[in-house]
């Protein structure tokens, strides 16, 4: 468990056109975390569905938002977590929920 | 430009930043590029954007070399001044880690600069390098509120341990993660000072001042000594020596040259405490605690990714006995006695607050000895400590005898043959009790 909280205040999630393991593209799920702010440090962040870790981990310029991407959808229910080792942790009170992502835009 | 440039060809250093949300963070050490210039370098700090990562940053320096030997070779205002044989690679944080990365991009893709140092201020370690590729000088905080040791691979010893030689390390009491960066400093109550630097540390890290002092101070001299071959500069890290604005400082070397003879590094696997590196065999007497292993299992405020022996003595005279066996006993051409020691933090064998002391003898095979006390070389302090107690470490750093301090004439004591030293041990008095880890036993020069 980490020392300090982080506050988080919602998540939205997106399928995406992502980079496959070959020169593919696959599809993928962005999930975007919101909170008050996400601190730019040594330590890299990690954005955690579940027992899922994402990949490419960014924070916004604004620091109120951070992203990552999961190749697999994440489970129903899990919880959305992020932390900076265990220095700084925060989860979501609500739970991701797969109706809830959007899907690609026609066309894609 | 306020002064006009002096001629002759200069050597390069490049300052690579770490990771903050500011995107001015490359000018936080225009304090430490004027003082590099003003010492006869031509000194440059480059822009990564926010969150970039090690590679990214890594590259960047090696392209802002490549600008500057388009410089040196274009007409204009360094035409024919940058010294592209005398590099120097400065980060800090994650830029430290990619100063490291940098040399060895340099290396491995024959790129040809002539990168002849790596310094890391406070470094990450995501990619845990086995070598540095050059010499690498690692400065380092006690009260980092970043890479602090939250983790057991978070702290800025471990690029430090896995490096090859020849390697330096300056760890700062009192010194924090951004406050080598003046842009950082500015923004620190709401950054470091909410993370790891607790109420009750407030009043103990260092100014300002004070961390532009020593970066100042050992980041020219490591450069002196690295790409101007002034070897005399190597006193600053090997010897004790202190940058004059940094002598009220608590600040604690490690320095570790190429080409020593290992007497042990405590890394045979399975451990042995009884034998040492040379096969040579080694004894406790009157030592309540003897262990050799990993020092993170020996010691949980242990920072380091190496092996080490625990030795605890109380009231009654204890010894420490390494043996040198026969092949290995001519020592007659190297200059110095090492070994890295620390305090095991929170032992009730040491005093809080007090450093610790004990004899080091040298026995040669006619049994001629001479004893000496460590603390004449260099001091054993009480680890740092800070508000959260899982970041206090047991910080190892070198003390290294001249072995002339053996041999030189003295009424009444014994002058140890060189060329046949049979023995090191470590003698501790009746009457005092301490616990200390040691590592890296070595003749070097």
């Amino acid at each position: 468990m980490a020392r300090h909280v982080l506050e988080l205040s919602g998540v939205e999630a997106e399928f995406v056109l992502y980079p496959g393991e070959a020169e593919d593209v696959v599809e993928a799920v962005r999930v975007t975390v919101h909170g008050p702010t996400f601190p730019q440090r040594a330590l890299v962040p990690e954005l955690i569905v579940g027992r899922a870790e994402a990949e490419r981990v960014s924070i916004a310029p604004d620091g109120r938002t951070i992203r990552g991407y999961f190749r697999m959808q994440p489970a129903e229910g899990a919880s959305v977590t992020v932390r900076y080792g265990n220095s700084l942790e925060g989860t979501l009170r609500k739970a991701f929920r797969r109706r809830s992502v959007r899907p690609l835009p026609k066309g894609c | 430009m306020d002064a006009p440039l002096a001629p002759g060809a200069f050597p390069l250093v490049v300052v690579m930043h770490g990771n903050s949300g500011m995107e001015s963070s490359y000018l936080g050490y225009n304090y430490l590029l004027d003082h590099l210039a003003s010492h006869g370098f031509v000194a440059v700090s480059i822009y990564a954007h926010v969150g970039a990562f090690i590679e990214t940053r890594a590259r960047a320096i090696l392209a802002h070399v490549g600008v500057m030997a388009q410089k040196n070779a274009d007409p204009g205002l360094f035409h024919g001044h940058v010294d592209l044989g005398h590099i120097g690679i400065v980060g800090h944080s994650r830029g430290g880690e990619a100063a490291v990365r940098a040399s060895l991009i340099n290396a491995a893709e024959g790129l040809g600069y002539g990168i002849e140092a790596s310094i890391a201020i406070a470094p990450t370690d995501y990619n845990h390098y086995l070598t540095a590729g050059v010499p690498l000088l690692v400065i380092y905080g006690a009260n980092d509120g970043d890479v602090a040791g939250t983790w057991p691979d978070r702290t800025c010893f471990n690029i430090f341990d896995e490096a090859s030689r020849p390697r330096s390390f300056v760890f700062v009491y009192g010194a924090t993660h951004d406050r080598f960066n003046t842009e950082w400093a500015s923004i620190e109550a709401t950054t470091e000072l909410t993370w790891h630097i607790t109420p009750s540390d407030i009043p103990n890290p260092i100014s300002l001042t004070d961390h532009e002092n020593v970066a100042k101070g050992y980041v020219t001299a490591f450069l002196q000594a690295r790409a101007l071959g002034r070897d005399e500069q190597l006193a600053y890290f090997a010897d004790g020596l202190k940058p004059s604005l940094t002598s009220a400082l608590a600040i604690h070397t490690t320095h570790q040259p190429a080409g020593s003879k290992l007497v042990d590094d405590f890394e045979q696997l399975p451990h042995n405490v009884a034998a040492n590196t040379l096969g040579g065999a080694v004894t406790g007497t009157s030592l309540p605690v003897l262990a050799e292993d990993a020092l993170r299992t020996l010691d949980i405020h242990s920072p380091h990714i190496t092996g080490g022996v625990e030795i605890a003595w109380q009231t009654s005279p204890g010894i420490y006995l390494s043996s040198v066996p026969v092949a290995s006993r001519d020592v007659s051409g190297f200059q110095t006695l090492a070994f890295r020691v620390t305090q095991k933090y929170g032992s009730p064998q040491n005093a809080v607050g007090q450093p610790q002391d004990f004899f080091v003898r040298l026995k040669d095979g006619t049994g001629k000895s001479r004893a000496l006390r460590a603390s004449v070389f260099a001091s054993i302090p009480y680890p740092y400590v800070r508000g959260e107690a899982d970041l206090i470490k047991s910080a190892l750093k070198s003390v290294r005898m001249p072995l002339a301090s053996f041999t030189i004439a003295n009424l009444g004591a014994d002058d140890v043959d060189l060329t046949d030293v049979a023995s090191i041990s470590f003698e501790f008095d009746a009457g005092s009790s301490g616990e200390i880890e040691i590592d890296d036993l070595e003749f070097g020069d």
